[in-house]
């Protein structure tokens, strides 16, 4: 089944730099409908009022993190489904293996290219 | 005989162990003394605070700058409309580039705030050490240390924003003479 890029996707982190990045990023690979969080918090509510076809998260952030948003996300019978990917530094193996646990759809390690991110993000929605 | 023994040698055994007691109790002391001289007051005031006010403000600068380069990569996708398609796709790619190089800017921001980090941790460390042994922030300046961000001599640069002179200042200056 062909992706939607018109679909939602919002991107959460508190460094307002990477926000722009990833949404440049994506805006190259033709995803236009671009949301910006800046923390679990923040993303939790907005994901209560708008379907997000895709979720792409840092780790660190205040005061609700990255895994902890994952983990609200898949114990909502609501957004469980969401497909999530962590894009973090945390790169160390019990990093990953904490977001496997909690569900996470896939994980792109920083500092990444377009090409990583294009690839990620095939690999959770399909390709496009 | 073992009873004797023992008793020959327990005067000699005590005056050693007295002396041991004598010179450790004297390491401590001066062991006290070296780190109540620590002056943790001085060592927040002269080398971490301004050791980590350096780093923040590199954090900021970075930031500005690669916000400037982002700002300039989106007029330059934009730009990318007027081209034909092939060029369009080549600027694409370009433009890419840039944007995944600024990436460097939150990695570098991370490392640098666990420095800053560590190094407020080994202040607190030092102030309670000092503190234990009857030092503290308000203890009485120490032998005294270097510290590289000290104003004596000329080689302080490169200066926090707003505490050296801009050129409007130094402009001032040439024009007035002094």
């Amino acid at each position: 089944m062909a992706v939607d890029m018109n679909m939602n996707v919002l991107i959460v982190d508190d460094y307002a730099t990477m926000l722009r990045i990833i949404k440049n990023l994506l805006k190259q690979l033709n995803f236009n409908n671009v949301d910006e969080a800046s923390n679990g918090q923040q993303a939790l509510e907005m994901m209560q009022l708008k379907i997000y076809g895709l979720v792409i998260s840092d780790w660190n952030m205040q005061p609700m993190t990255g895994i902890e948003l994952l983990k609200e996300v898949r114990k909502s019978e609501k957004l469980k489904a969401t497909p999530f990917i962590m894009v973090t530094a945390e790169s160390k193996t019990e990093n990953v293996v904490l977001a496997k646990e909690a569900g996470v759809s896939d994980y792109i390690v920083k500092p990444f290219n377009a090409d990583t991110l294009k690839g990620k993000v095939a690999s959770v929605l399909g390709a496009f | 005989m073992l009873m004797t023994a023992r008793a020959e040698t327990q005067p000699e055994n005590a005056d050693a162990i007295v002396a041991g007691i004598k010179d450790l109790s004297g390491y401590i002391d001066s062991l006290r003394r070296e780190i109540a001289s620590l002056s943790p007051g001085e060592v927040k005031s002269r080398l971490i605070d301004p050791a980590t006010d350096e780093p923040d403000a590199t954090i900021e600068v970075t930031a500005a700058a690669t916000n400037t380069i982002m700002d300039v990569a989106e007029k330059l996708d934009a730009f990318g409309a007027e081209l034909t398609p092939a060029q369009r796709d080549k600027l694409l790619g370009f433009v890419t580039q840039i944007f995944e190089a600024c990436t460097f800017q939150d990695i570098t921001g991370q490392r640098i705030r666990k420095v800053i980090t560590a190094m407020r941790s080994i202040e607190e460390r030092i102030a309670s050490l000092a503190a234990l042994v009857g030092g503290g922030a308000a203890a009485s300046p120490g032998k005294g240390f270097a510290s590289p961000f000290d104003n004596e001599g000329l080689e302080n640069g490169p200066q926090m924003t707003g505490k050296a002179p801009s050129h409007a200042d130094i402009d001032a200056m040439f024009s007035s003479g002094s």
